[in-house]
């Protein structure tokens, strides 16, 4: 049979063969043959769209309401916190203070820069990305009730990733943007602003450039702009400053 | 990152962030169960092709880099493959599955399986849709056949040869030939949606 120059028949039709068995690109093998075959290569690019694309000749169909709740079980198991907000033990035990004074804000203005210059240091980088901590959202606003969250706190080498999810809140109006807080020695500290899609459902990802940061809880307010270094809102959603969940590193 | 791509989302599901997979199943959830119908006839095989994708998308090491439209792809090439592997053990396991001939064509009015009611449905999905139909038209009926035999039934060309009574080799040709007029009809269609 006639021979390319690499070595790979003229005629190959191996991307033919994948179509059909439902291979891509992260099956190993094949993407290796991608690499030196040519005719293999523009195949792929010509149809792998079209062929995937044919999915959508099937008409539109209704997707039963309880299917979410089935697939997230056999995925997560049963949900262990049922997030029912703890909001009158919430406010006996957490007092919500957003009176910053002046001194606070001075000490803001430090921290901040503390944070800004922090020096990400040289050395080990581990291998994968770690979840070092957890923390559940609860709301902490009667007009928003089911609104709640998660945060996790990630090790990615000698940075912190701070990743928030929410689900539950209201699209915002104008310019309103909901603000993320991070309590650290009982300063509040600005972890960025973030807007919800039309299903009540956000997120946002934060780094902190120091491997050794203690954070006391969360909380996420609802802000008229998103150009506040302090809160001016009212608070949404956060953390039980109490019980946060074992370290997992 | 108010409004995540799909891709940040598969960043934080590597992560192990569970609303971001929370976000894709609302995203992607009637496009996967549309397609899991089709494959697999009857809601309770559909339901758990549903679950098999969005298992896999959380489960899967892959990094998911690329430009927009190949998410929806892979996304449907998982569950074409979560639906060839319920086919395939449902195969082996009961007696050789005849479908009448005139089934395997491609339904062009897309009325002999699931209900077609959603007010909400992707306009652009729709456009999709309709383009991809008005392709099929342009398909032979041996064309049209080998399409669902390979793609909606989840025969290899092999056996695909086998059950037509024809020569691989034709088959392969054809199946060439059929992608090759799809490809026409949805070139232009493909960069309009997935822009």
């Amino acid at each position: 049979m006639a021979m390319t120059d690499n070595g790979t028949k003229a005629n190959c039709d191996r991307w033919m063969d994948a179509l059909a068995s439902g291979l891509d690109k992260s099956d190993r093998d094949f993407r290796k043959h991608l690499e030196v075959c040519d005719i293999c290569r523009r195949e792929w690019a010509e149809f792998s769209s079209v062929w995937g694309s044919l999915a959508m000749e099937a008409s539109e169909a209704e997707v039963p309401e309880d299917l979410k709740d089935d697939v997230m079980k056999a995925i997560f198991g049963p949900s262990e916190s049922d997030s029912k907000p703890l909001r009158a033990k919430a406010r006996r035990t957490f007092p919500f203070l957003w009176t910053i004074v002046a001194a606070a804000c001075l000490a803001f203005g430090l921290a901040a820069g503390i944070w800004a210059e922090a020096k990400v240091l040289r050395g080990e980088q581990s291998a994968s990305p770690a979840i070092v901590k957890d923390w559940d959202l609860h709301s902490f606003n009667e007009a928003m009730p089911d609104a709640k969250g998660t945060v996790s706190l990630i090790r990615e080498g000698d940075l912190r990733r701070v990743v928030v999810g929410v689900s539950g809140l209201k699209p915002t109006q104008g310019e309103e943007a909901y603000q993320v807080w991070l309590v650290h020695d009982g300063k509040r500290y600005n972890c960025g602003t973030f807007r919800v899609d039309e299903t009540g459902n956000g997120a946002l990802v934060y780094v902190i450039r120091k491997p050794n940061v203690s954070i006391d809880s969360f909380g996420i307010t609802l802000e008229p702009d998103d150009r506040g270094t302090q809160p001016r809102g009212q608070k949404i959603i956060g953390t039980n400053p109490i019980g946060y969940k074992e370290d997992k590193a | 990152m108010s409004h995540p791509s799909d891709e940040e989302l598969m960043r934080l599901v590597r992560e192990r962030h569970r609303p971001a997979l929370e976000l894709l199943y609302d995203r992607y959830a009637k496009l996967v169960y549309s397609s899991a119908r089709k494959f697999a006839q009857d809601e309770a095989s559909a339901r758990d092709i549903v679950q098999a994708v969005f298992m896999r998308l959380w489960t899967t090491q892959a990094e998911f880099r690329s430009s927009q439209g190949e998410f929806v792809n892979w996304v449907l090439t998982i569950t074409r493959n979560a639906a060839m592997d319920q086919i395939r053990k449902a195969r082996k396991q009961e007696q050789a599955v005849s479908r009448s001939e005139s089934e395997a064509r491609l339904d062009s009015r897309g009325g002999s399986d699931s209900p077609e009611h959603s007010p909400e449905a992707a306009a652009d999905r729709r456009f999709l849709r309709q383009k991809l139909l008005e392709a099929s038209e342009s398909l032979s009926q041996s064309q049209a056949q080998l399409i669902h035999l390979v793609y909606w039934q989840g025969y290899t060309l092999r056996e695909a040869a086998e059950r037509c009574g024809e020569p691989l080799g034709t088959i392969k040709n054809r199946l060439h030939q059929a992608l090759k007029i799809l490809r026409l009809h949805l070139s232009a269609t493909q960069e309009e949606v997935w822009r």
